[in-house]
């Protein structure tokens, strides 16, 4: 209980200051320790981890700050809202969130390692273009400074040619395990999916209101239902599809061109008329494409595959 | 330079769900506002059902659904309302990926009158509510509150009266169509009314006897103009609910009734008028119509005029004489101009009626208004008492 | 060989009534889909001279019934008179034993005969005195409705109204069409000269034809959304009825195998949707005046989405 409400007021303003404290100091150990050579023991690496993870951890807490206070915010401004669902509100947000974090946690230091060799290379060549070969790029920390292991090939004399049939044999159990690996991994987290869907989705009884999950489709527009299937892209060998992408093509060129807006309760002809499209031939053969048992064939094609009258 | 790679990151992180929720927050969202039945009866109470459906993988942290309705329509729990012209509500929502959300409200009729909800207004935010969204959806849901119930028993007298009227004139028309009996053929009998099995089964010639019909129909003439420098709004609203009652009884016993009114119809933007029906489903279609009506529309033609047109159009029917209807008249006003159309359309329908509401201490007769000179018509008058309970 | 029979059966009712095409294309959607039409027009304006010559171009029988408020219903289905030379009880068929039926003003019958006429329109059969008589196929009724006298007259109620395939209207000629009009029946009357173009046989293998016409699941989605709107809508009392969707479903059919085609289009559902459906709905009355039910259907028609194509994004 006091926990949360301390927990409540520290939420209640926004604490910038705090936050800018904190990535200053993890900024200052992340440079400290850049600056410092390797030479001088762990403490550089050291430092650079911790200013990094100082950072990454600062990032992540001012989001959740950031969240919490404007949820404080709303909360405060809404409370004598009848049927407000705040445990729901909770529920959503806390999943919203989590997937948003997740997501921080793996980018960020993935940005940070990935781009690393870009800045390099940005580096040295502003280094080369003002100090030509003066000034080295600190070479990043490669570890803990272990030895290279020594090389023993010498004491086993000149290595004798592998057979061919082992390489290939070699090469395809190398394949077919990581293919079996990768399997596995997709299914392990399939499975971990599905279960945390249906955790997430398990009845739960916050407020009155009635509430149920629907099976996900993968598809964001409403009416695509209602559109249609569209038509298949230019290696489509279909040649309904071909005319119907022709005659999508048509209205939407003629449309864009008089900035005219096409009503959704239109028929093909209501379009044409109002895209000002006059071509029968391809009038006659998208309807047959469009609503027709069967599809067209190559000579129809053939008929509409110039360029048409306007 | 991972440092700024990261911070660069996270800004970007921020950006996209921004930018995520600014694309799709829409999509897939669909909201749905009905009722749970067609209407009630004022005084009842009913049951708005708000359904959000998000179907998508974004979740929605918080989502507005803001309508408003009629003021006469209050929520039971009212804090999100604001009731000035009409009744505002903003209810909140939280919808998680792929869910549906179904709430059900409750709320109290407190006058009659046809209910719509035309818009509905989504707001939505992002995940740090630093971006606001805002939409707007068509709604098309629709609520009758019907006129509550006169007092049953003050209405026995005036129906009793006309019921017996309409059996009075049931032996004096006969019904072509209705065969009562069968008897000889006379002389001049029409060919068309000979009985041929009968004919045939007997030998001689025989002919129907056709039944009295008892197809006298009532039209209800409902006057909601108000003669008086202020409106009396309780006096119309129970005018209105006499007529409704009034139609009850009489569909209850198969009479067929029509409806006239100059009352503005809220839909159609024309007086209100309903053909002859009878049985539930025309008592509701009435009940309906009654609902309809406006109370605060000024531009209404006399009730003098709609009697007078009634009466030409009776005056130039194939039957000539008007007969086979009886009329009712509900109308506050003691005017004699009234009295006096109301009294010539009545001359040819033995039995109409008229029904006066009005306040008690109203003076009945008023100056001027003499029901004693009309033989065509009774008067009934009928004391409406002040509700000193309800508020405006 | 379907295009050229439907092409010369409009060739020949041309020869007869002056334009219209719309209107004599209808009567044949109404006419292949198995249904029946209501013509609410005012006297004068053909609707008699349509019906004889459809009936003469297909050679059918055509008989015409002028319904007036003392017909009874026996006098629409016929009756069992006592034949005393005989001895015995002779039926004598009524008007309704034929092909093409003309009602006229059957608004003015009583709804008692009303509904004789309705009931032998959909059941396809006529029972008197116990005995059934099936009527013998194409059966086909033109009712009319005279829209401006309403004294004296028994309005067709909704139920009874649903059993109308479609409502038409024709309209007055315009100035050249009444010229055309002078000219052609001025000198004599081109109905004596309309000779067959058409059998039963085919009339019945048309029927079958129109059965097969294909119908795209989205078309039928579209149908069936232009319903429901008419139940959601407001001003709407109550909307059509499945059995106005099956018409709309007939209809639809037969219009496209009279265009040449073998498949629906939406261009059908749009021309048919209104004479279709229209009549079916029930809409807030006002005194004097019907509400206009048909302006709403076209209101609907243009809000309800018709699937085409993807038009959201790019090319």
């Amino acid at each position: 209980m006091i926990i949360r409400r301390l927990l409540n007021c520290w939420f209640r303003k926004m604490r910038t200051g705090f936050y800018v404290s904190a990535v200053c100091l993890s900024a200052g150990a992340y440079f400290i320790g850049a600056m410092v050579r390797s030479e001088s023991g762990p403490v550089a690496p050291f430092l650079t981890q911790a200013g990094f993870a100082g950072f990454l951890l600062t990032a992540l807490f001012f989001f959740i700050h950031l969240n919490l206070h404007a949820c404080h915010w709303f909360l405060d401004h809404f409370r004598d809202t009848d049927h407000l669902p705040t445990r729901q509100i909770s529920h959503v947000n806390s999943f919203c969130m989590t997937l948003f974090l997740c997501l921080c946690l793996g980018a960020m230091p993935a940005a940070a390692w990935s781009l690393e060799p870009l800045w390099q290379s940005l580096y040295r060549w502003f280094a080369d273009f003002g100090h030509p070969g003066q000034i080295p790029f600190p070479e990043p920390d490669t570890g803990t400074g272990f030895s290279q292991s020594p090389d023993l090939s010498r004491l086993l004399g000149e290595p004798r040619p592998t057979p061919a049939w082992i390489v290939i044999a070699d090469r395809i159990f190398r394949v077919m395990g990581y293919i079996l690996i990768l399997l596995f991994v997709v299914l392990v987290c399939y499975r971990l999916c599905r279960q945390f869907w249906t955790w997430i989705t398990r009845p739960r009884f916050f407020d009155s209101d009635e509430k149920i999950y629907l099976t996900p489709t993968w598809s964001l527009g409403s009416d695509k239902k209602k559109a249609g299937p569209k038509p298949a892209g230019w290696f489509s060998r279909s040649y309904s599809e071909k005319i119907r992408r022709r005659y999508r093509r048509e209205i939407l060129t003629l449309s864009r061109k008089k900035k005219l807006t096409l009503p959704p309760s239109a028929s093909p002809s209501q379009l044409e008329e109002t895209a000002g499209l006059n071509h029968k031939v391809l009038h006659r053969l998208y309807e047959k494409a469009r609503y027709g048992p069967e599809e067209c064939t190559r000579q129809e094609w053939e008929e509409i595959r110039g360029p048409g009258p306007r | 330079m991972k440092l700024f790679s990261a911070a660069a990151c996270a800004f970007l992180l921020w950006i996209l769900q921004d930018v995520l929720f600014h694309r799709f927050w829409a999509r897939g969202l669909c909201v749905s506002l009905d009722f749970n039945c067609r209407g009630v009866t004022e005084g009842e109470r009913g049951i708005l059902r708000e359904t959000i459906t998000n179907a998508k993988a974004l979740p929605l942290p918080v989502l507005h659904v803001k309508f408003h309705m009629g003021k006469h329509l209050v929520f039971t729990a009212s804090g999100n309302s604001r009731i000035t012209d009409h009744n505002y509500r903003s209810d909140i929502f939280s919808c998680m990926p792929w869910q549906k959300i179904r709430r059900t409200l409750e709320f109290d009729c407190r006058r009659r009158g046809y209910y719509t909800i035309d818009q509905v207004q989504l707001v939505s935010y992002d995940l740090f509510f630093s971006s606001r969204y805002v939409a707007s959806l068509p709604a098309r849901a629709a609520f009758y509150v019907y006129p509550g119930a006169a007092d049953p028993g003050r209405l026995t007298l005036p129906f009793r009266s006309l019921t017996g009227q309409i059996l009075a004139q049931k032996a004096l028309i006969p019904d072509p169509f209705e065969t009562r009996s069968v008897r000889p053929y006379e002389t001049c009998d029409p060919y068309r009314s000979v009985n041929w099995k009968a004919t045939a089964r007997t030998g001689e010639l025989k002919v129907n006897v056709y039944a009295p019909t008892s197809s006298r129909q009532v039209m209800l003439l409902l006057d909601v103009d108000s003669d008086r420098i202020w409106k009396d709004q309780d006096l119309t609203e129970e005018a209105i609910r006499l007529c409704g009652s009034y139609c009850g009884l009489l569909t209850g016993e198969g009479i067929p009734v029509s409806v006239s009114t100059n009352g503005i119809d809220c839909i159609t933007g024309s007086r209100g008028y309903l053909e002859a029906g009878a049985g539930r489903g025309h008592w509701q279609s009435v009940m309906e119509l009654l609902a309809r009506i406006s109370s605060d529309d000024n531009d209404r033609l006399p009730m003098e005029e709609i009697i007078e047109e009634m009466f030409s159009s009776s005056q130039s029917s194939a039957a000539g004489d008007g007969s086979g209807l009886v009329y009712v008249l509900i109308s506050p006003k003691q005017r004699p101009s009234l009295a006096l159309a109301y009294n010539g359309l009545c001359r040819l329908s033995p039995g109409s009626q008229w029904i006066l509401p009005l306040r008690p201490g109203q003076d009945f007769p008023s100056e001027g208004f003499c029901p004693q000179q009309y033989h065509h018509m009774s008067v009934f008058p009928w004391e409406v008492p002040y509700d000193y309970s309800q508020t405006s | 060989m379907t295009n050229t029979l439907i092409q010369s059966i409009k060739e020949n009712i041309s020869r007869v009534i002056v334009g219209r095409p719309d209107t004599v294309d209808l009567l044949l959607t109404a006419l292949l889909a198995d249904g029946h039409v209501l013509l609410e027009d005012v006297p004068g304006t053909g609707k008699t001279m349509t019906a004889k010559a459809l009936a003469r171009s297909l050679d059918l029988e055509f008989s015409r019934i002028q319904f007036t408020p003392d017909l009874l219903p026996s006098d629409v289905t016929g009756l069992n008179y006592f034949d005393q030379k005989e001895s015995r009880f002779v039926f004598r068929r009524g008007p309704v034993f034929t092909h093409i039926l003309l009602a006229d003003e059957i608004n003015r019958a009583t709804p008692r005969t009303q509904s004789s006429l309705l009931e032998a329109m959909e059941e396809r059969q006529v029972t008197i005195d116990g005995d059934t008589c099936v009527l013998e196929p194409p059966f086909f009724v033109i009712a009319t409705q005279n829209p401006v006298e309403t004294a004296g007259t028994y309005p067709l109620p909704e139920a009874q109204l649903d059993r109308f395939l479609m409502e038409i209207s024709m309209g007055y000629p315009d100035k050249p069409e009444e010229l055309a009009i002078l000219d052609r029946f001025g000198c004599g009357d081109p109905l004596k000269e309309l000779g067959p173009v058409c059998r039963i046989g085919d009339l019945m293998d048309l029927r079958q034809k129109a059965l097969r016409i294909y119908v795209h699941p989205l078309l039928k989605d579209y149908m069936v959304d232009l319903v429901q709107a008419t139940r959601k809508d407001n001003r709407i009392l109550n909307g059509a009825s499945p059995r106005g969707t099956l018409s709309l479903y007939r209809a639809v059919r037969a219009h496209a195998l009279i265009q040449g085609r073998d498949y629906v289009v939406p261009e059908d559902i749009k021309t048919l949707a209104v004479p279709v459906l229209a009549h079916r709905l029930t809409t807030a009355r006002t005194f004097g005046l019907q509400s206009s039910a048909r302006e709403i259907m076209s209101q609907l028609l243009s809000a309800v989405p018709l699937p085409t194509e993807d038009w959201r994004q790019g090319v």
